[in-house]
């Protein structure tokens, strides 16, 4: 019977709390259609880059912006397909692999 | 819009069919590609060549790789780590579950600033390889049901945050973990994880980005009335209207203390043995021990000043009371609990008034400070107690110099910051000297307090300023969660870790310092630019129909985007700074000229330290205004005028001339009518014919009186009629022939008389015939007079005068001469045969008589 007033006391008595972050919904990216965001990354400029399911954006805190690619002499691409990975590279490039295709692509 | 970017594309046909899974470059430079399918690849340029050293042949799906520190690859596989040092000689080394690993699956791995690295495991959570140790410890598995692990990020030094499909959890190489609550709007799953350079935590949930700001971290403890904070240890204390509690930071539990004494708790102090003394409204001073949880209980009783206290700090084994009533000092020797304790009143100790003191701050030079309702700032050194009077330098100063302070904090270089009731604050030099002062336009600040990273915060109601040790200020308001907070006057605390602790009336705010604050500036990005020829940084220089610009920015500044803006100049174009929001500048039709574009980005309106973007340019002048062009044309413009004027020089010495002729031939004319020798010879011979033919003589005094007639009348003239010149002519030859009789003989073709000619003209051809030759019975004299529509012709023979009476000045043919040069592109014609000399005149028809 000790025990069980020890134990309603300390119930009563204490309780758990949580820490939180506030977290900040920046704008829905709506543009192409996206609907997934597979990677952020911010590079040496500090630039935040997404890949997503139709392509790469990057983001200045405001507004996204499709990066267009220049492929060598092919055509303009709209998008990239998928993009699985993205890493910083070296010279301020970034490097972004996508499935079967590795681009190296010069950051803005 | 779009992003730009130029691409190198290599296609890797031997890699199709697997998912590339990694992209690393070696110290040398060398690209490797790690796949998930076909195992590891060496790019050297031009050829994809796959890596096979011993097992490593073998593995086929890798999930991650990275480089670490000293050059060695780490694989992510199905199999645990492999570690592969290339070059020569080449080696590999495994990390499997025998070697302290959680699960053989490692999807993640990332490389912590200080070489460790950080592992993510299939559905065990994190790891963590120390470098120093070579060991890896296992952190704190995770449940299943949170989902497999996404992604990895490394935090703060010594912390990495993994994102599962359904959570995030925090990781400190201690081992500790913390699973961070998830907003309820993100309903997809966690796509990826981002810890920026700011410190700010991003999360992709579907195409939705969420971010936090991790120098945020808030608490919800469940009691209202929150009105002190004190630490020491794990516990944060929490003194509020309906007494003490006490947070615990690793059992995260709250528990109540003295729940038997009935405490509304103003303010609270950790002395250095942890003791808690407490302050309360109206109950007088607690000093609660949290190890032996026993108290002690002090009143006016006891010799306080006043049983209401609103502030406490202290030095060592003393400690001050700001209460409604005064100040108090109470100091003790070893254990406050023993009695031995000294209580001394401000009031009677050094004659100060019974006033509000609102805040005590016992500063780390030793010096005590005090502010005072409506009686100003009060500083406390060496046993001495004295107004601390402040230096305004300007009226803005003086205007602001608080009598009522309400929060005092220490600065850097031992300068004192307060803050007043208008909001005002002032950062205080050692003499009183006011170094900085902010306008309270802002709010009424409820507390100054420093952090660990020398950071000065200034807390008001739905926002911090935190101003760094460089000078540079920040504002955290709605973008980090502030909006509601509304802090408790002066319930801050920093703990030992540097971090700081603010009271809401039912929440506590944790602010975490982020040491790495060279990144307080807005980072400056150049969008587009027209022309193109700005893009790169050199000077550059835009052809004069180039000079339309046109350029695009934005600003980075992740912790509050929307707080950026922007000022831009166009040196050599404007004035003054042009200050906007927009993200874009245009200028057209630029003069030639040199220009400096510079375009500045803050996230607080402050652009003193602000990073900016530069452009130099020179709009070259057109073509017209170039130097060559200019002096060619100056050039131009004087041989025009030279030749304008020598040709105009030269026709009125023409003129002049011709005029001279004019008048000579004038003087000529005037003179032959005057002539004594053809007076005289025409009066002989009238005097021969009145004797011999009354009539003839009648007739000849006619044609003489005629002739002389012709004379006056067209002397004056440019041009006469040539049947009147013949007319003339004939008068004249009439007069000649009564002379000379058949020793003259004129012959006449007249084909055609009509067109102009010079006056006299003709008769002077026939004179100058007469003149210079022989007329005489032996050699008579013949002159041709024809006459076509072109031309009248007037010749003789050449029948010289041996001694001429009359000496031929040549004056008469050259003045005709000239004269039809003036009248005529159609020269005289001069014909002097051996024996024939022949004028020809031309008949002019178009040039009218002047």
């Amino acid at each position: 019977m000790k025990i069980f007033w020890l134990l309603l006391l300390s119930f009563t008595c204490s309780h758990v709390f949580s820490q939180d972050f506030y977290f900040r919904k920046e704008p829905p990216l709506v543009v192409e259609d996206v609907r997934q965001i597979n990677i952020i990354f911010q590079a040496e400029d500090q630039m935040i880059w997404l890949g997503t399911d139709k392509g790469v954006f990057w983001y200045d805190g405001r507004r996204y912006r499709q990066s267009y690619v220049l492929i060598s002499n092919w055509q303009r691409l709209p998008a990239l397909p998928k993009v699985a990975k993205v890493r910083s590279g070296r010279d301020m490039k970034m490097d972004i692999c996508i499935r079967c295709l590795l681009m190296v692509m010069v950051s803005i | 819009m779009s992003a730009h970017g130029n691409g190198k594309h290599i296609v890797a046909d031997s890699l199709r069919g697997s998912l590339i899974s990694g992209l690393l470059f070696n110290d040398a430079d060398q690209l490797f590609i790690t796949t998930y399918g076909k195992g590891i690849w060496k790019y050297d340029g031009d050829t994809f060549k796959r890596v096979g050293f011993r097992e490593l042949a073998q593995i086929d799906d890798i999930y991650d790789a990275l480089f670490d520190l000293q050059g060695r690859m780490w694989l992510a596989t199905d199999n645990g780590i492999w570690i592969y040092q290339p070059g020569a000689p080449e080696s590999l080394s495994h990390i499997g579950q025998d070697q302290g690993l959680p699960d053989e699956i490692v999807t993640q791995l990332e490389l912590a600033v200080n070489g460790d690295i950080w592992i993510g495991l299939y559905d065990h959570g994190m790891a963590c390889y120390t470098i120093d140790r070579d060991t890896v410890v296992s952190l704190r598995s995770l449940q299943t049901s949170i989902g497999n692990v996404i992604g990895l990020c490394k935090g703060r030094p010594g912390e990495g945050w993994m994102a599962t499909e359904k959570s995030i959890v925090r990781y400190n190489q201690d081992g500790s973990s913390k699973e961070i609550k998830l907003p309820s709007e993100m309903k997809d799953r966690v796509g990826s994880l981002l810890y920026d350079i700011s410190g700010n935590l991003w999360v992709a949930n579907g195409n939705k980005i969420f971010v936090a700001n991790t120098r945020f971290e808030f608490t919800e403890p469940g009691i209202s009335g929150i009105q002190a904070l004190a630490v020491s240890n794990n516990q944060i204390w929490l003194g509020c209207e309906s007494g003490l509690y006490g947070m615990d930071q690793q059992h995260r539990q709250i528990n109540r203390y003295l729940a038997n004494e009935k405490m509304n708790i103003l303010s609270m102090y950790t002395d250095d043995a942890g003791m808690l003394w407490i302050g309360t409204f109206g109950q007088g001073l607690y000093c609660f021990d949290p190890r032996t949880k026993r108290h002690l209980h002090l009143t006016e009783k006891n010799g306080l000043s006043n049983n209401s206290i609103l502030n406490i700090d202290g030095h060592g084994e003393t400690i001050w009371l700001a209460t409604l009533g005064g100040i108090s000092e109470i100091s003790w020797k070893g254990n406050p609990f023993n009695n031995d304790i000294s209580i001394t009143g401000f009031n009677d100790k050094f004659d100060f008034p019974e006033v509000y003191v609102y805040d005590v701050f016992a500063g780390p030079d030793g010096r005590v400070w005090f502010g005072t309702d409506g009686k100003g700032l009060y500083v406390y050194e060496n046993g001495q107690f004295r107004f601390f009077e402040t230096k305004a330098d300007t009226i803005a100063q003086t205007d602001d110099q608080p009598k009522t302070i309400y929060s005092i904090a220490a600065g850097q270089n031992n300068t004192i910051w307060i803050s007043g009731v208008k909001g005002q604050i002032l950062q205080l030099g050692e003499s009183g000297e006011i170094l900085d002062h902010f306008q309270g336009n802002q709010g009424l600040i409820k507390s100054l307090v420093l952090s660990g990273a020398n950071e000065m915060l200034m807390i008001r109601e739905a926002g911090i300023h935190v101003m760094n040790r460089f000078g540079q200020s920040n504002l955290y308001a709605e973008s980090s969660g502030l909006n509601s907070f509304t802090p408790t006057i002066n319930a801050t605390v920093q703990d030992k870790d540097g971090s700081v602790w603010i009271a809401d009336t039912d929440k506590i705010l944790h602010y975490i310092p982020f040491r790495e604050d060279t990144h307080q500036q807005v980072r400056m990005h150049l969008l587009s630019i027209s022309p193109t020829s700005l893009l790169n940084e050199q000077f550059a220089l835009l052809k004069a129909d180039s000079n339309f610009i046109n350029i695009r920015y934005t600003g980075l500044w992740y912790q509050d985007p929307a707080s950026v803006s922007y000022r831009y100049r166009l040196i050599g174009h404007d004035q003054n700074w042009i200050y906007t929001q927009d993200l874009g500048a245009v200028y057209s039709n630029l003069s030639p000229g040199q220009y400096t574009f510079i375009v500045e980005g803050s996230h607080n309106e402050d652009f003193s330290n602000a990073q900016s973007l530069t452009r130099q340019f020179v709009v070259s002048p057109p073509f017209y205004l170039r130097w060559w062009f200019i002096t060619g044309t100056c050039l131009l413009i004087t041989w025009i005028a030279y030749t304008y004027i020598t040709a105009r020089i030269k026709r009125i010495n023409k003129l002049h001339e011709l005029e001279k002729e004019k008048t000579m031939l004038q003087l000529h004319a005037i003179q032959a009518q005057v002539n004594p020798h053809f007076l005289f010879n025409s009066f002989n011979t009238l005097a021969g014919i009145i004797e011999e033919n009354q009539e003839a003589a009648v007739d000849y005094v006619d044609q003489l009186s005629g002739f002389f007639r012709g004379v006056l009348t067209h002397r004056n003239a440019e041009l006469i009629r040539l049947e009147e010149e013949l007319e003339m002519v004939r008068n004249y030859i009439y007069i000649l022939q009564k002379r000379y009789g058949n020793n003259l003989r004129i012959h006449e073709n007249i084909a055609h008389a009509a067109g102009w000619i010079a006056p006299l003209s003709i008769q002077l051809l026939v004179e100058n015939a007469i003149k210079h030759n022989i007329v005489s019975a032996e050699k008579p004299l013949s002159i041709s007079i024809v006459v076509d529509q072109e031309w009248v012709a007037v010749s003789n023979p050449i029948q010289p005068k041996i001694n001429a009476s009359t000496e031929s000045t040549g004056f008469g043919l050259s003045s005709l001469v000239a004269r039809y040069g003036y009248l005529t592109d159609r020269k005289i014609e001069i014909r002097k045969e051996e024996n024939t000399f022949a004028v020809r005149i031309p008949i002019l028809y178009n040039d009218k008589p002047v």
